[in-house]
Formats: structure tokens, sequence, C-alpha cells
């Protein structure tokens, strides 16, 4: 006696193919009979409705493919990059041009320092004549700037510091005016007399 | 060649167009690649008519001709992308047999299942399928249709009934 057959076994007892043992076992045993009733109840039922007319297939509008369908995303994204990288490249100041000048008009300036300010004894500080120190000046500045230094040796410290740093247009924080004491101006101005 | 005791091909095709416009439809998933496919199979058809071979039996060779086109065209990338673009299964509107409305519900239900679980299985599996329960091929007419074994007729077939059975039990769980 063998044990009950397979599935497959049965399916192919239904396609006309199995040993004896196999047919004499079917023939004998309940549980494989129903299932073997089982599948061609099935097939039967499954062909029936396979041989009915099929169900309406969808019909589709033809996609592109991927690559292509993705392409207007890759152009969008670009095109976004690009705007950002255009922008910040636009409004970035050029820290190289101001580094730059920066530094020369810092060396400029440290030369009509040491010039003005003769660089010997901090502690001593002797009355030097306004012809020495304009030639001092001239030196530091080259021989093609007499007469703007002359100019700018005779006008007073304060207005060629103003005048200077006007030129190159360094950020001024403009500091709130007091208003004068009058008290205060009229003491001063009793002193200077 | 055609003489006046030979069928025409206008007879040829009204003969046999709506089987091969059914077996496109069940073979191939989109109604315009399976109307696509007909037509190929008729220009084949014509090319054939013209030669002086004809085969013995028009409509074994159509069902030939017609699997082996639905099988080269499911092979193609194109087919494969456009196949997994498409899932849905709708039924037609059968006309009704004298069935209470809650067997009609459930008998459309195992309809769908039943379709459904056949548009699940592998091109080979249905082709197998068709041939041999709704054509009623043999096995051996099978095998030399589609060019492989009879033992791999046989596994596709069982594979085939296999998954449909359990579509169907699936379906008898769930309702």
């Amino acid at each position: 006696m063998i044990r009950c057959l397979e599935d497959k076994t049965l399916f192919l007892l239904s396609e006309g193919e199995a040993s004896e043992e196999q047919r004499s076992h079917l023939q004998s045993c309940q549980v494989c009979t129903e299932r073997y009733h089982e599948i061609e109840r099935d097939l039967r039922l499954i062909t029936q409705t396979l041989r009915r007319e099929p169900p309406p297939l969808p019909v589709t509008a033809p996609r592109a493919p991927v690559l292509f369908r993705s392409l207007p995303i890759a152009a969008g994204v670009l095109l976004a990059i690009t705007l950002m990288w255009g922008e910040s490249r636009l409004w970035r100041p050029d820290s190289s041009s101001e580094q730059t000048f920066s530094g020369d008009v810092s060396q400029f300036l440290e030369q009509v320092s040491e010039a003005i300010f003769d660089s010997g004894s901090m502690g001593e500080v002797e009355p030097a004549s306004s012809d020495s120190d304009l030639a001092s000046v001239q030196v530091a500045l080259g021989e093609n700037c007499s007469d703007e230094c002359r100019g700018l040796f005779n006008e007073p410290l304060a207005t060629i510091t103003k005048s200077k740093v006007k030129a190159v247009d360094r950020p001024v924080i403009a500091a709130k005016r007091r208003p004068i004491d009058p008290a205060m101006q009229r003491m001063v101005l009793d002193r200077a007399e | 060649m055609p003489d006046k005791e030979t069928p025409s091909f206008e007879g040829l095709y009204k003969a046999h167009h709506l089987k091969v416009q059914r077996l496109c439809r069940m073979l191939l998933r989109d109604s315009a690649e399976a109307e696509e496919t007909g037509q190929e199979v008729f220009l084949k058809m014509f090319k054939q008519y013209q030669t002086a071979s004809w085969p013995n039996d028009w409509s074994a060779w159509l069902t030939r001709v017609t699997v082996n086109a639905c099988h080269d065209r499911r092979k193609s990338a194109w087919w494969k992308w456009w196949r997994s673009s498409n899932g849905e299964v709708q039924l037609a509107e059968y006309p009704s047999s004298a069935r209470t409305p809650e067997q009609e519900v459930l008998g459309r239900e195992q309809q769908i299942h039943i379709w459904h679980a056949f548009r699940e299985l592998s091109g080979r599996q249905q082709e197998v399928f068709v041939l041999r329960y709704l054509e009623g091929w043999s096995t051996e007419e099978v095998a030399k249709t589609l060019a492989i074994s009879e033992g791999s007729v046989k596994n596709h077939l069982f594979r085939a009934v296999h998954n449909l059975r359990e579509a169907l039990k699936n379906n008898g769980d769930g309702s």
C-alpha cells in the first residue's frame, strides 16, 4: 500500500499519465479520489471561465521610458543649481582685489606715518621743521607727487586723515555728536585767547 | 496557389480572425498590442497564402503562428516595460444566465480572480495552458509547437493549474 498521492501525481493522472500502482491507489483511497475530483472540477471551472470572452484590456497611452520621463526633472534641477551658483557668484564681493587695495593703503599710511612721526626715540619728541617733514613725505610717496604732497602737508592732520579715509571708502561708523556745553565752549575760547 | 476549390484569403480571415484576436488578447495584456499582433499574424498568413506550400490545417497553423508571435512580442524589452505599467483586470459584462444577484456577484468575483491569476502566470505557462486546455492540443503537439520537451510542457502545465487553483481557493476563503 503506498501513501497518499501528491498533487502533481494526481494532476498527471488527470493527464492520463501515472503508474498502475498509483492508479490502483487512487481507486482504493477515498481521500485521493476526492482530491482528484476536486482537481478535475477546478480545472473545468477555470477552463470554462477562460473560454469565455476575455475581459477588456486596458488601452494605455504610450509612456516614455524612465530615462526620458526623468529628463525634465533633471533639467529643472540643473537649472536651479545654475541659477543658485550664478546668484552667489554675482553677489559675492571680490575679496582678492579688496585685500590688495586695503594692503596698499595701509602700506601707504604706514609710510606716511613713519615720515611724519620720524621713528627715532618715541620719548623725545622734537619739534620738526615743516620743510624736513615735507621732504620726508615726498621721499615716502615718491618724486612725482610733490604738489599733491605739499598740499596734503599744509593741511591739518585731521583733514588729511579724513580725506584719506574717504578715498579708501572704508565703512565709517557715524558717532553720535553730543551737544557742546556752552559753558565749556566759553571756557575753551577764553583759554585760546 | 489558390484555385476555385480552395478557400479564399477573405474566407480564411473571416473564419479565424476572431479566434486569433482572442488568443492575442489572452496572451498579451494590452488591447492595442493584441490588435497589432493579430494584424502581424494575418500578414504572415497572407504571405503564406501566396506561396505554393499551404499548411494542411490553417487553424492549427494560425494558432501556432499566433502563439509564437505573442511569445516574441513578450520577449522584447519594450513589452516587459509595457507589461509592468499595467495591472488592473476589469471584467466585461457577461449575459446573465438566470442566476440570483448574489450568485452573479460571486461568479463575477470568481471570474475576476481566475483571469487575474491567469494574467499573473508566466508567458510560457499561459501558452501551454491555452494550447493544451483551450485549444485542446496534445502534450506532444504543444511541445512541438513551442519547441520544448514534453516533460517541460507537463511541468509548466502543472504549475499553471496549481497557481490557478490557488487563486480559486483564495477567492473561496475570502468570500
